[in-house]
């Protein structure tokens, strides 16, 4: 199949949509802002498909995407990290895994939006320091830096919290 | 425990998939797609009329009742004059890198802002009256915001600690806390009530009908929960939203659930979403919409949500370059603010709209470059004034 395609842009992606809609799902935590970050992606994708031979390696393409539409609406709802800060509470109905998730979010959303990304992408996403910074557009210092500010900052929103411990655990 | 080993362990309860099956619609991103790569064919700006235009053409004919809510009265809102040119400039920034413009009133006169954006900055909250800085004002626990502002000048906030925020009100040169507890003021309207929410771990919609005021708990469906309330508009209605869900409160506290008119539709209003009579509102996925929540009406105003916005809506990318033109929403119109007003700065820019006048002769706002480091391009605040 000739790139650059319909047909070539339609099977790619309907064989990458899970991917994406995980991906914006771990980035932001809510599944119809992960369908309006994928959404705005494939657009992107696709008026840029004609030149698309020309990119070596089209998922780390698409992942930049995905992350910036990510970044960007960070920047634009502005209000929904800045003023609330936390995701929704309803934490007296919740209990063990889910407040945990609950309380995480809440944390992981007054992080700084890019190492958000890097957090994410790198411990929920399993990408190496190398595919980050790939995706980031920045070195591999930056990420390895990034990570630890980004971690830092967990731990004094969250009072330096112990990570929960399971059996059996792992992704 | 080294900080990969950490970072693995500490978000681990955030892994899994989306519930639920995919609401994206490829067909739709190659008909986008298809705009976007004619916008940048032909220089951008002739195609960007032509798409606004269409757009705004096919939203009139989109004129349709609310598929729940009361039944439509013939009475609209008189649709505002759209002003026919506009002129940006920079806000004074009291000598502080990064501000923006959170807010403002519906006269166009009082605007507030903060000098610290992003979560770790420090900086004072900011107001403008007549588009002159007259207040710097140290926000309370260390960080704080300061949401909006009505035409007296009153100003309601809360501060930043998602564990220990209360809102307030700034007044008479002070900041006194609002009554209630723990919670957020997110709006106040010229008839000086202010709306938010109390609680922390289970928030409820409050409305104070006056600074003094104890707040009046607002009804939730059965079963439903709350993220935001929203705004607050003149004559008394109010907004609010949890994750897609978006709720309305009529002047008499009687709450409504908003059915958006596509099947399956998003609708997000945000912050300053009441104007000109109308909640707007917006979804990547759907464009830009608006309710009357006198009357239920929903007007599709375009598919196109990438270059007009409503304030605090997040609508649109609103970048500019080259040619490009910011817009805003005037109504069911689009008004156009003029290219990038970030003077001697090259490459492409955001600008987030947060404020305009009932009679959209004051629009203000801040704007950022889209790819560096906030840190090394900082957001800058803008006003325009229009005629």
């Amino acid at each position: 199949m000739e790139s650059g395609t319909d047909e070539a842009y339609l099977a790619y992606v309907h064989g990458r949509i899970p991917a994406l809609r995980r991906i914006g799902y771990l980035l932001c935590g809510d599944e119809h802002q992960a369908d309006d970050l994928v959404q705005e992606t494939i657009t992107k994708l696709y008026a840029r498909w004609p030149r698309i031979a020309a990119v070596d390696n089209v998922d780390a393409y698409t992942h930049t995407m995905l992350v910036r539409a990510f970044l960007d609406e960070k920047r634009r709802g502005w209000w929904r990290v800045r003023l609330f800060g936390s995701p929704p509470e309803h934490a007296a109905a919740v209990a063990g895994a889910a407040e945990d998730r609950t309380m995480l979010r809440g944390a992981l959303a007054k992080v700084a939006p890019r190492q958000q990304a890097v957090l994410v992408l790198r411990y929920l996403c399993d990408q190496s320091v190398a595919e980050v910074a790939e995706i980031l557009g920045c070195s591999e210092g930056t990420v390895k830096s990034q990570t630890t500010h980004g971690l830092n900052a967990l731990r004094r929103i969250l009072g330096e919290p112990r990570p929960v411990q399971r059996s059996g655990g792992g992704r | 425990m080294n900080d990969d080993d950490f970072g693995t362990l500490l978000l681990r309860p955030l892994a899994g998939d989306p519930a639920g099956s995919p609401r994206v619609d490829v067909q739709r991103a190659m008909r986008e797609g298809r705009r976007m790569r004619h916008r940048r064919r032909w220089s951008g700006f002739a195609a960007l009329v032509a798409a606004l235009t269409a757009a705004l053409v096919t939203g009139s004919l989109a004129l349709a009742p609310a598929s729940t809510g009361p039944k439509p009265r013939p009475t609209l809102p008189p649709e505002p004059a759209v002003p026919a040119a506009c002129t940006g400039s920079p806000l004074p920034d009291g000598g502080h890198r990064a501000v923006t413009v959170t807010g403002g009133d519906s006269t166009g006169r009082w605007h507030v802002g903060t000098a610290a954006p992003n979560a770790g900055d420090k900086g004072p909250m900011l107001i403008w009256h007549d588009g002159k800085l007259v207040a710097q004002i140290a926000p309370p626990n260390g960080d704080a915001t300061l949401h909006d502002i009505n035409s007296s000048g009153v100003a309601v906030g809360s501060n930043n600690s998602a564990w220990d925020t209360y809102p307030f009100v700034y007044r008479n040169g002070k900041i006194e806390r609002l009554k209630g507890g723990r919670g957020v003021a997110s709006a106040i309207n010229d008839s000086g009530e202010i709306v938010g929410t109390i609680g922390v771990n289970n928030r409820h919609p409050v409305r104070w009908k006056s600074a003094d005021a104890e707040p009046e708990t607002l009804p939730m469906p059965p079963g439903a929960t709350i993220q935001f309330v929203l705004d607050v508009a003149p004559d008394g209605w109010i907004s609010g939203m949890y994750l897609s869900d978006t709720y309305v409160w009529s002047p008499d506290g009687q709450v409504r659930k908003l059915a958006p008119p596509s099947p399956d539709g998003v609708f997000r209003p945000g912050p300053e979403s009441f104007g000109f009579g109308w909640l707007y509102g917006v979804s990547l996925r759907d464009g830009v919409s608006r309710y009357e929540p006198r009357t239920g009406t929903w007007q599709h105003l375009t598919d196109a949500g990438h270059k007009a916005q409503f304030p605090g809506t997040g609508a649109g990318d609103a970048q500019v370059t080259g040619a490009d033109e910011l817009s805003v929403f005037v109504g069911r119109e689009v008004l156009r603010l003029g290219g990038n007003p970030i003077a001697g700065r090259s490459g492409t820019y955001s600008f987030e709209i947060t404020a305009i006048s009932a009679d959209a002769h004051v629009v203000a706002g801040y704007g950022l470059s889209t790819h560096a480091d906030p840190k090394a391009q900082p957001e800058r605040p803008f006003i325009w004034r229009c005629r």
